[in-house]
């Protein structure tokens, strides 16, 4: 994404109109508080070590659980283009699976796996890897099947074929998966850790709550989202780094 | 080298095509869209079922996998990886069998220097033209050393020119590694000049295979109408023309006496849209004849059947001029043949 002139100003008019709003005081600012608070609140809270501590927490568990759904998820997609036959048995049934909400898995799997640290490291795995499955699967059934047909006849065995041909390929459309399914992962954590855990970030918003902290509350949610969007901003990176390497436009 | 043969091969293009090449030749085949061309391709490279045998140097390969059967592919698409650089792609082959580092530098750096693009190796597909696509396509085939090569109308999406020099190009490289090599393509003048034999492809079935000459006729009636004239040179008139006698008719052809040493009889062909029509007998009277309307037959083309003293000459005419000049069966008309689009093939010259 391009900030641009226009873009910020923007911005900075909303803010400006938060300010205003909160210092105004139609509401009690600790109901409302301005954006000169929540950041106040902000710096503080990034010095204390609660919320360092919370934080770390539910960035461990999103990277554990978003690397085994992705690393699952493109295992899978691999394997479901190269075979047919385990195409045509496991498409329905993955697709299936898609559609569930994998928030509303939650109660169920507090039942089964109990409230540990499990728990959230299986919800973000679940809901990072059967998207992953999808689009790993779409972007290696959109190769050019000759260029497998060439790689055979050059030699290459099917294991080679898929590192060197398929995987490569399909690199711009898994990218594509994971750079969604990478906020995902932190909303599925953060609304695990404030449902059914007592650590984490959204454990930490949870007390902030029963103390109506609103500035903690405000000052937590823009954490979350520069986490989710640094995230995203990695992948985007990365994939516009190989489709330009490899020639095409990436934009 | 090595010798291919094909012995009933059919499946669900291809009707019992029986197919033999000379180890270290150059086969042409020749064939319209859909012929199967590129499935007869897939049925020696071994990525599609069929029923009969394909035998290497008379050993039966039909259950080698294509990985084993060592053979240079180049398809219509290319299919370059495009996430790979020029080196990279024609290493490729060698590093999947596992070949040492230096040795793949050493094939791939001799090879890429033959065809002249080794200055391309750090570049990816997508920045490089059709023309050196198309060399680098040929040079991943190469680099694998292979038994035998199949090239599948590698020069198609090209301009006129580039096509030329990498006809040339293509026949020195062949030359060059011995390769027995299959050519596919639906243009005739790539087969004539590329084809040690040329073998004609149609809806599955092999119509006729020989040199240019011998499968004439065969091209004729299946692949574009040919006006096939036989002829006996009379008189070269300077480097670059010779006057030829077919039946009672003279022609100016185009000649290069260096290419022909002895012209025993040629073989003039002139395609029937390339022939112009008149009612009045034209200025300039090169190579123009009065003749006949025989018949008129249209369809797909307006095609008009000239008698000329005895021969007879299809032309095609286009609507336009056609309606203009209304035409009919037992008419005078003026035929005249421009040089440029004679062609003269001389029996067993290649």
């Amino acid at each position: 994404m391009i900030i641009n002139l226009k873009s910020l100003i923007v911005i900075l008019l909303f803010l400006l109109l938060w300010e205003i709003i909160g210092r105004l005081n139609f509401v009690p600012s600790y109901l409302f508080p301005p954006f000169s608070i929540v950041l106040f609140t902000l710096t503080n809270m990034m010095l204390s070590e609660q919320f360092l501590e919370a934080y770390l927490i539910t960035l461990r568990r999103v990277i554990i659980g978003f690397t085994l759904g992705a690393a699952f998820g493109i295992t899978c997609g691999i394997f479901l283009s190269y075979s047919k036959t385990l195409r045509e048995s496991f498409y329905p049934l993955f697709s299936f699976l898609a559609v569930i909400p994998v928030i509303a898995l939650l109660p169920l799997l507090m039942v089964w796996i109990g409230l540990n640290e499990l728990l959230p490291i299986i919800m973000v795995f679940l809901c990072s890897s059967i998207p992953v499955v999808f689009n790993t699967l779409s972007g290696a059934r959109s190769i050019n099947p000759e260029l497998v047909k060439i790689a055979r006849t050059l030699g290459a065995s099917d294991i080679k074929i898929i590192y060197t041909i398929i995987l490569p390929l399909s690199l711009p459309s898994i990218l594509s998966a994971l750079k969604i399914e990478a906020a995902m992962a932190w909303k599925t954590c953060f609304v695990t850790e404030m449902l059914a855990l007592s650590s984490g970030l959204g454990y930490y918003m949870l007390i902030a709550e029963s103390t109506l902290r609103v500035d903690i509350l405000l000052a937590s949610i823009i954490v979350l989202s520069v986490s989710c969007y640094i995230f995203y901003l990695v992948f985007e990176y990365i994939e516009s780094n190989v489709l330009r390497r490899w020639g095409y436009n990436s934009k | 080298m090595t010798s291919i043969e094909l012995k009933h091969v059919t499946n669900y293009i291809l009707k019992d095509v029986n197919l033999k090449i000379n180890s270290g030749e150059l086969m042409v085949i020749l064939g319209p869209n859909g012929a199967g061309k590129t499935t007869l391709l897939n049925v020696i490279a071994g990525l599609t079922k069929y029923k009969g045998t394909v035998l290497f140097d008379e050993k039966p390969v039909d259950r080698v996998p294509p990985h084993l059967r060592n053979i240079g592919y180049v398809p219509q698409s290319l299919a370059l990886f495009p996430h790979m650089t020029v080196y990279d792609n024609v290493a490729y082959g060698l590093k999947v069998r596992g070949k040492p580092k230096s040795d793949i530098e050493k094939t791939v750096k001799e090879i890429m220097g033959l065809l002249g693009i080794w200055s391309l190796r750090d570049n990816y597909p997508m920045k490089l033209s059709g023309g050196e696509q198309q060399k680098v396509a040929i040079a991943r085939a190469l680099a694998i050393k292979p038994r035998i090569l199949l090239l599948d109308e590698p020069f198609n999406n090209l301009q006129m020119n580039t096509r030329k020099s990498l006809r040339l190009e293509l026949k020195k490289i062949q030359r060059l590694f011995k390769v027995t090599t299959i050519f596919v393509t639906h243009d005739i003048n790539e087969a004539e000049e590329l084809g040690d034999k040329i073998a004609v492809l149609d809806k599955g079935r092999i119509l006729g295979v020989g040199i240019y000459t011998e499968v004439l006729p065969v091209i004729s009636s299946t692949i574009c109408k040919l006006n096939i004239l036989k002829g006996r040179i009379v008189r070269i008139i300077n480097s670059g023309l010779a006057e030829v006698v077919c039946d009672r008719i003279r022609l100016i052809v185009p000649f290069d006496s260096g290419l022909y040493e002895h012209p025993p009889i040629v073989t003039v062909t002139v395609s029937p849209d390339k022939i112009l029509l008149y009612r009045v007998e034209p200025r300039v009277k090169t190579n123009t004849f009065k003749g006949v309307i025989k018949r008129i037959e249209t369809g797909t083309y307006n095609e008009v059947i000239v008698d000329i003293r005895g021969a007879e000459l299809t032309i095609h005419v286009d609507l336009e001029v056609f309606s203009h000049l209304n035409l009919k069966v037992g008419d005078e008309v003026y035929v005249k043949v421009p040089i440029r689009h004679i062609r003269i093939s001389v029996p067993n010259n290649k």
